[in-house]
């Protein structure tokens, strides 16, 4: 038996009921300082003057912060091209770990070759992964403007013209990611029941009907969650944008995170900065919502 | 079993889209041969841009500017063949040991943060007895909706005058940054939800076996329940160590000068104007070289970790 000082009402009330507040103590403490305060105080924020010079006196400014932003043309320009970056993240990005995945997943040979080969990029640091391929994307004397000369053509310039930049960022980012994502089908596809596979072949289907009513259903909602995640994360870009092209050609890659970061650590208006970052909330978590809700109703259906 | 029937049974389990019927026909053959061989071009492609930064390291600065571009050093454009020395100078220049240590040290201190409030909280969840135990399960939940990059400020602002004790985690004496890394690492519901989900398979007799003996509910989540989720904490733990190796834009606002990450450093490096593009090239590969380790060390429990938690990213 343990021995204990303490009363033995103390100790059975700390049994039944305290062991599990106190467990739970952590990480609620975690949560209250870096989660759930900063979410409130954003709002208490967006609303006063809160600059590096005077941090102990912040002001009510009411909506000036709103205001300063809505009279900023970056602020719309970097809102415009993140959405642009996403569109054509989903355009190049999206489906081609759907299509690697089932692809490797048939394979008879190399089949771990195949699949380590193409999960490669996904191995690499991003910060490593972005000034490789800003030295591979340097303007006629890079590797890729080489080749492009190599066969008879103009060079693109790629990062350094409007036209392809972000185009040049999101090429960088499918060839990064797409093997993590395939890896997830992978998996998903396991869970394929190969009954389906062999009913569907007895009934005469055809390897694109195969597809298109075996696999593509049952991948259906690793498919969605794939799908809201690429989006919610490609709004959040930065890292590729800051490394590789400082948000230029002017500022045709500036992003939504580059513009709040350059608010708040280029001239320290924290108010400014975080009304930015307001935005960029409300928007994330409207389309969480919308995706709950249009989940369910597919979910419902099939 | 004979290996061939061993092999013919697990298809006919585990069998896919293709079966054995259809492979014997030459048109589905030379389609299965095409797609293996763009899926083999596709591996190509990505190993390209790896090699090429490879190689770039051994050349002379010259030389990766060169056109025709040269994929191996040319024996005419390097006097002294392959630049091997560039790697050494690129370890030295870069400070790797330094840089590596201020990583690891960094890498451990959020492990712990990602793993012990969680696991603990998971326990509480799926085990004890809390109260408003609805409210703080949603509330714990409902922050996986909040991206961390759209409370960047309030954050900056929370870890440069901690509340209540108004401390600013960022000046050296508080470890220069890694605290304000350390601490919101605790922030993670993901992991909360993944112990929980974990720990409700664990029979509740059990537990509640081992109080009738008198052990204490530390003993109990200390020497049961920790033990048996081994498995679940090893990924935890690779992915925890890969992801703060590789992370950049929070621990390039937050860390001071002397408390860079490699990563971090890596930025810095390549920004200085008087460091040719070899040496960076050089230092780029030694700065991939440990999580890729680490990923092709635990290949098998990492795409098993992806399939239960690569939602993460």
């Amino acid at each position: 038996m343990r021995v204990s000082l303490l009363p033995k009402r103390i100790q059975e009330f700390y049994h039944a009921r305290l062991i599990g507040p106190i467990f739970l103590l952590p990480a609620v403490l975690c949560f209250a300082f870096f989660s759930w305060r900063p979410v409130l105080w954003s709002f208490w924020i967006s609303f006063h003057r809160y600059d590096f010079a005077m941090k102990e006196k912040a002001t009510f400014i009411g909506w000036e912060n709103y205001r300063v932003l809505l009279s900023d043309q970056y602020f719309y320009q970097s809102w415009f091209n993140v959405i642009l970056y996403v569109v054509l993240g989903l355009l190049i990005g999206y489906l081609l770990p759907v299509v690697l995945a089932i692809a490797v997943n048939e394979m008879r040979h190399l089949k771990g070759y195949l699949r380590l080969g193409l999960f490669l990029p996904a191995m690499l640091p991003l910060v490593v992964v972005a000034i490789m391929w800003k030295y591979l994307y340097t303007p006629s004397e890079g590797f890729f403007d080489s080749i492009v000369k190599l066969l008879g053509f103009e060079p693109v310039r790629w990062l350094q013209n409007g036209k392809t930049a972000i185009l040049s960022l999101v090429i960088m980012s499918t060839w990064k990611n797409a093997g993590w994502t395939m890896i997830i089908y992978l998996a998903g596809l396991q869970g394929v029941p190969p009954q389906l596979y062999e009913a569907a072949e007895i009934d005469g289907a055809n390897l694109w009907q195969r597809i298109r009513h075996v696999t593509i259903p049952q991948l259906l909602p690793l498919m969605m969650i794939m799908f809201i995640l690429q989006i919610i994360g490609t709004f959040q870009i930065f890292t590729e944008p800051f490394i590789m092209t400082e948000g230029g050609p002017a500022n045709k890659t500036l992003t939504v995170l580059m513009r709040i970061y350059q608010y708040a650590f280029r001239y320290f208006d924290y108010g400014v900065a975080t009304a930015m970052g307001l935005t960029l909330f409300v928007v994330l978590v409207s389309l969480s919502i919308i995706w709950f809700m249009v989940a369910k109703r597919v979910g419902r259906s099939t | 079993m004979p290996k061939r029937l061993r092999q013919q049974a697990s298809v006919a389990q585990g069998r896919t889209l293709i079966s054995r019927t259809d492979l014997a026909k030459p048109l589905v053959k030379v389609f299965y041969w095409g797609v293996f061989a763009i899926l083999f071009f596709g591996t190509i492609t990505t190993f390209l841009p790896l090699l090429w930064g490879f190689m770039g390291a051994l050349k002379t600065p010259r030389e990766i500017f060169a056109f025709p571009p040269t994929l191996f050093p040319q024996p005419a454009l390097n006097p002294f063949k392959w630049q091997w020395a560039n790697y050494i100078e690129a370890v030295k220049l870069i400070n790797y040991g330094k840089y590596f240590f201020n990583t690891l040290v960094l890498a451990i201190g959020v492990w712990f943060f990602q793993l012990v409030p969680s696991a603990m909280a998971g326990y509480a969840i799926s085990k004890l007895r809390i109260p408003f135990m609805r409210v703080i399960t949603v509330l714990f939940f409902a922050s996986l909706m909040v991206p961390f990059q759209a409370i960047l400020i309030p954050l900056y602002l929370t870890v440069i005058d901690l509340p209540i004790f108004h401390i600013n985690l960022l000046t050296p004496g508080l470890g220069g940054g890694f605290l304000a890394i350390m601490l919101p690492a605790g922030v993670n519901a993901f992991n909360i939800f993944v112990f929980r989900t974990f720990f409700d398979q664990i029979p509740t007799d059990l537990i509640e076996a081992a109080r009738i003996d008198g052990a204490s509910e530390w003993r109990i989540f200390l020497f049961i329940v920790v033990p048996l989720s081994q498995s679940i904490i090893a990924v935890l733990t690779i992915f925890s160590f890969v992801a703060t190796w590789n992370d950049f834009m929070w621990p390039y606002i937050v860390l001071g000068e002397d408390f860079q990450t490699i990563m971090v450093r890596l930025y810095h490096f390549q920004n200085l104007a008087e460091v040719s593009r070899n040496i960076v090239l050089a230092s780029l590969m030694v700065s991939a070289i440990p999580p890729m380790l680490v990923f092709l060390i635990f290949q098998r429990r990492i795409m098993q970790g992806i399939a239960l938690s690569g939602l993460k990213f």
